[in-house]
């Protein structure tokens, strides 16, 4: 099984567990199945025939947030995830896969996202009818956790592209709401694949994509092309689309952001996308305090815990995740947390209800 | 089904009931998962068992204790029904000692993973045995402090492994071993008491109850709870390197600057196998043999040590090669670690750590003797992580490919001789991190009577880690 990943599974069976530390569910489990080294060892023993290919080997493969920490503490750059991904989509074909990802399943075929709620409908509730133009050429993306958890984020990026006098972005119309992570990362490729046919053609005339959340971003750039899906190779984060707005002087900054704010970098905005300069410049720019930073930030950053799929199938574990990386946040003087994905903050939020969570383009919002 | 098997497995039913009282149903598992993952640390020899695809040992049970209590309560109960029981932190030892050799319940300690709290005032650190070394020391280093404890396998160790392995980190010439950072130990004994040792920098009231326990790789308590000494972090670092013709040129200038009273907190006094393979691996080019030596504190005196070992590396052959050599490979100290996995994926590689320490008499020739006892299609890798006044330690790794497919015959018998050649040439074996196992099994070791007295008294059952230190080593189980 999984042959074409035989030289991951096998130098993290014969590593002496280098990147334990930075396993987000090894942290949160002290399991040591449930580390990158516990679940390619796992896989190794699958292969050698000792471990039967079950439901509970499925499950280990399914503990994984998918945040690719542990690459950046190995030297040989053995990527875990998309074993972890591989190893899934074998699960779901033989459908052993957690019984949380059938339920899944059955609710995503329904309502067409993750939410359960008609996203496009709620989408038009959000904004005026002036924002969504279906020839336009630029256009932005929300995200189906946007549109579900935070109207407030996306009127405020169309607060902005007004305050800057960027015109030629409309909305997406939502009629095909998500970019199909959820499915990606929980094994289910036909479906995925189904979904990313249906966004090829809502998403055609698209010449710029810009999304709201960064797991979005990387589905359309990434992801979909894997299942020969091509759209416009320009696809960005709103923060990668903001930035140089900003250093143009486009933004009309008319007070200053008072508040303290320490700043979360969401995996795939960061190790998968690259992007951590972009938010800060933006923050650094209407922030009156110097923005304060995690001590494991950037390249280093740990994960809120719900990537993966793992929000799915153990949300208790994603709690435990987001609380332990809450703990700084508590340190020192007062601060609200930042951060730019939709998906962390909703995490975040359900792990600490008081706590003041805003996303990156919130703040921008309320200095205009 | 045998009746002793039956027997085990009523009494598993009902103690697991029992676990599930005392910590949940989440914190117990008796999946046979578990075993994988659990029933072995980096024992070469559990390493080629994997590769094998065999599991060559199962617990019964891995618990996830969160407090002194659970773990007491945990203990009380199996010692109740005679039940083994195996700690474990991050499984990364090299002697096979956290391997649940006698099946039993394995108390996998990292859910107690706090640093507690620092006592800014006493420089002393609070810390419960699960935290992983890589989280105990950037919690210690954003307030400031450093344990100054840096094994290789930092980013997966625990405290409480390196306790009772009684490990040494690369910076051991300066901040000592582990058991010269404990200031006190909370242990729970097998009976389910908790002992607390007394908090003071120093004691004169007998025998030190700290060190019964250091290094005992949990077979006589599990520690619970660590006051540890701290450090205030650096203020300046410098670095130095410098090449040497022969080993025997370095150990010469590495025992003067230790004499005069220099504490490197890191170095490594590499031999030429080991520059011209880990070191050149990271850029450094040097030829011979290298001294990397850096000292940290207050500029002036970081500065003042550093041309004062210049000189004595210059009048004993050294030849400097400025800070690059000594800056790279700490910056990269743990690359080394690294080259176990396509040593293994590759059919027939090994890869052996072996640790030898002895007084400055006997090292050049301890150095000798392994290589002349290695043989010659195995690779030999040697260096100096750590010294002292009075001599160093030096770790050994053979890299080998067993070419007749029985590696494990292979790394054993070449193992042997190289310990053989380091015992007969004064060494002390002391493996990497512990020593009970061996201390085990060795039947002419005179201090064997003394240890068994004291395991006999205070785990009467021998619950505790039977594996690793077991009354009768013929018989563990």
């Amino acid at each position: 099984m999984l042959k074409h990943f035989h030289k991951e599974i096998e130098y993290c069976t014969y590593c002496p567990k280098l990147c334990r530390f930075s396993c987000p569910v090894g942290n949160a489990s002290g399991n040591e199945t449930y580390t990158p080294w516990g679940r390619q060892t796992l896989l190794h023993m699958v292969n050698e025939g000792t471990v039967a290919w079950d439901r509970e080997v499925a499950n280990a493969v399914y503990k994984c947030t998918t945040c690719m920490l542990c690459r950046e503490y190995c030297d040989h750059e053995i990527e875990v995830p998309p074993v972890m991904l591989a190893a899934r989509t074998e699960a779901t074909k033989q459908k052993i896969q957690p019984q949380e990802a059938v339920e899944f399943l059955n609710f995503f075929k329904e309502q067409r996202n993750p939410y359960g709620d008609d996203l496009a409908a709620r989408l038009r509730t959000i904004l005026p009818s002036s924002s969504f133009n279906p020839e336009a050429q630029v256009v932005y993306f929300p995200g189906c956790a946007n549109m579900y958890n935070f109207a407030q984020t996306i009127k405020n990026t169309f607060r902005l592209f007004e305050a800057m006098d960027v015109n030629y972005v409309a909305c997406y119309a939502a009629d095909v709401p998500c970019c199909g992570v959820p499915l990606y990362d929980l094994g289910y490729m036909a479906e995925f694949k189904q979904n990313a046919d249906r966004l090829a053609v809502s998403l055609a005339k698209a010449k710029v994509i810009i999304t709201g959340c960064p797991s979005c971003a990387w589905s359309l750039k990434v992801r979909l092309p894997e299942v020969g899906v091509q759209l416009t190779e320009r696809i960005y984060h709103i923060t990668e689309f903001l930035a140089p707005l900003l250093e143009e002087g486009k933004l009309p900054i008319r007070r200053p952001f008072s508040r303290k704010l320490i700043y979360h970098d969401p995996c795939y905005l960061g190790r998968y996308l690259g992007v951590y300069d972009q938010p800060r410049k933006l923050l650094n720019e209407v922030c009156r305090e110097p923005l304060a930073e995690f001590s494991w930030n950037q390249r280093h950053a740990y994960c809120c815990g719900a990537g993966g799929g793992l929000a799915t199938t153990n949300p208790p574990m994603v709690r435990e995740i987001a609380t332990e990386r809450l703990r700084e946040v508590y340190d020192g003087e007062k601060k609200a947390l930042v951060t730019a994905c939709p998906t962390c903050l909703r995490t975040f939020q359900k792990a600490d209800e008081k706590l003041d969570i805003l996303d990156v383009v919130d703040v921008l919002a309320r200095c205009i | 089904m045998t009746t002793q098997s039956a027997a085990r497995r009523a009494i598993n039913v009902e103690l697991l009931n029992r676990l599930r009282d005392v910590v949940g149903g989440k914190r117990v598992s008796r999946s046979e998962l578990e075993g994988v993952a659990y029933s072995r640390d980096m024992q070469t020899a559990s390493v080629l068992e994997t590769r094998n695809g065999h599991v060559a040992r199962r617990p019964d049970f891995v618990v996830w204790p969160e407090s002194t209590e659970e773990v007491s309560r945990i203990l009380r109960l199996c010692n109740e029904v005679r039940m083994p029981v195996t700690p474990f932190g991050g499984g990364t030892g090299l002697d096979g000692d956290a391997a649940p050799d006698c099946g039993g319940v394995v108390l996998d300690m990292k859910r107690m993973n706090r640093l507690e709290r620092i006592s800014e005032l006493s420089c002393i650190g609070v810390c419960q045995p699960g935290i992983i070394g890589a989280h105990l020391e950037h919690d210690l280093n954003r307030q400031g402090y450093t344990l100054g404890h840096f094994p290789g396998s930092l980013g997966s160790s625990t405290l409480g492994g390196w306790l009772s392995t009684r490990g040494a980190g690369m910076a051991a010439t300066t901040y000592g071993k582990i058991e010269d950072m404990v200031v006190s130990l909370q242990v729970v004994l097998a009976d389910g008491a908790v002992l607390h040792t007394r908090t003071a920098p120093r004691r004169a009231t007998g025998p030190d109850f700290n060190h019964l326990f250091i290094g005992s790789e949990g077979a006589l308590g599990v520690i619970t709870r660590a006051h540890m000494r701290i450090h205030l972090l650096p203020e300046a670092r410098y670095f130095r390197g410098l090449a040497f013709k022969t080993l025997e040129e370095g150990l010469t200038a590495l025992r003067l600057i230790l004499r005069a009273g220099m504490k490197p907190s890191f170095l490594r006094l590499a031999d030429e196998a080991d520059v011209a393979t880990n070191l050149k691996a990271l850029g450094v080019n040097v030829s011979g043999c290298l001294l990397a030596l850096v000292f940290d504190g207050r500029p002036t005196q970081v500065d003042l040590y550093g041309r004062k070992a210049l000189e004595i590396c210059r009048q004993n052959g050294g030849r400097d090669h400025g800070e690059e050599p000594a800056r790279v490979w700490c910056e990269h100290r743990y690359a080394e670690f690294y080259r176990q996995s396509p040593v293994f994926e590759e059919a027939g590689g090994v890869l052996e750590h072996l640790e030898a320490a002895a007084v400055w008499r006997d090292a050049a020739a301890v150095h000798r003797a392994v290589r002349e006892a290695t043989p010659g299609d195995v690779e030999l890798l040697a260096n100096v992580p750590h010294a002292y006044p009075e001599g160093c330690g030096f770790l050994f790794t053979m890299v080998g490919k067993a070419d007749n497919g029985d590696a494990a015959a292979f790394v054993e018998k070449t193992r042997n001789a190289a310990l053989a050649a380091a015992r007969g040439a004064g060494a002390v074996v002391s493996r990497s991190h512990g020593a009970a196992k061996g201390r085990g099994k060795t039947a002419a070791d005179p201090a064997r009577e003394i240890l068994l007295g004291v395991k006999k008294r205070l785990d009467p059952n021998q619950i505790l880690n039977p594996g690793a230190f077991a009354v009768d080593p013929e018989k563990p189980c």
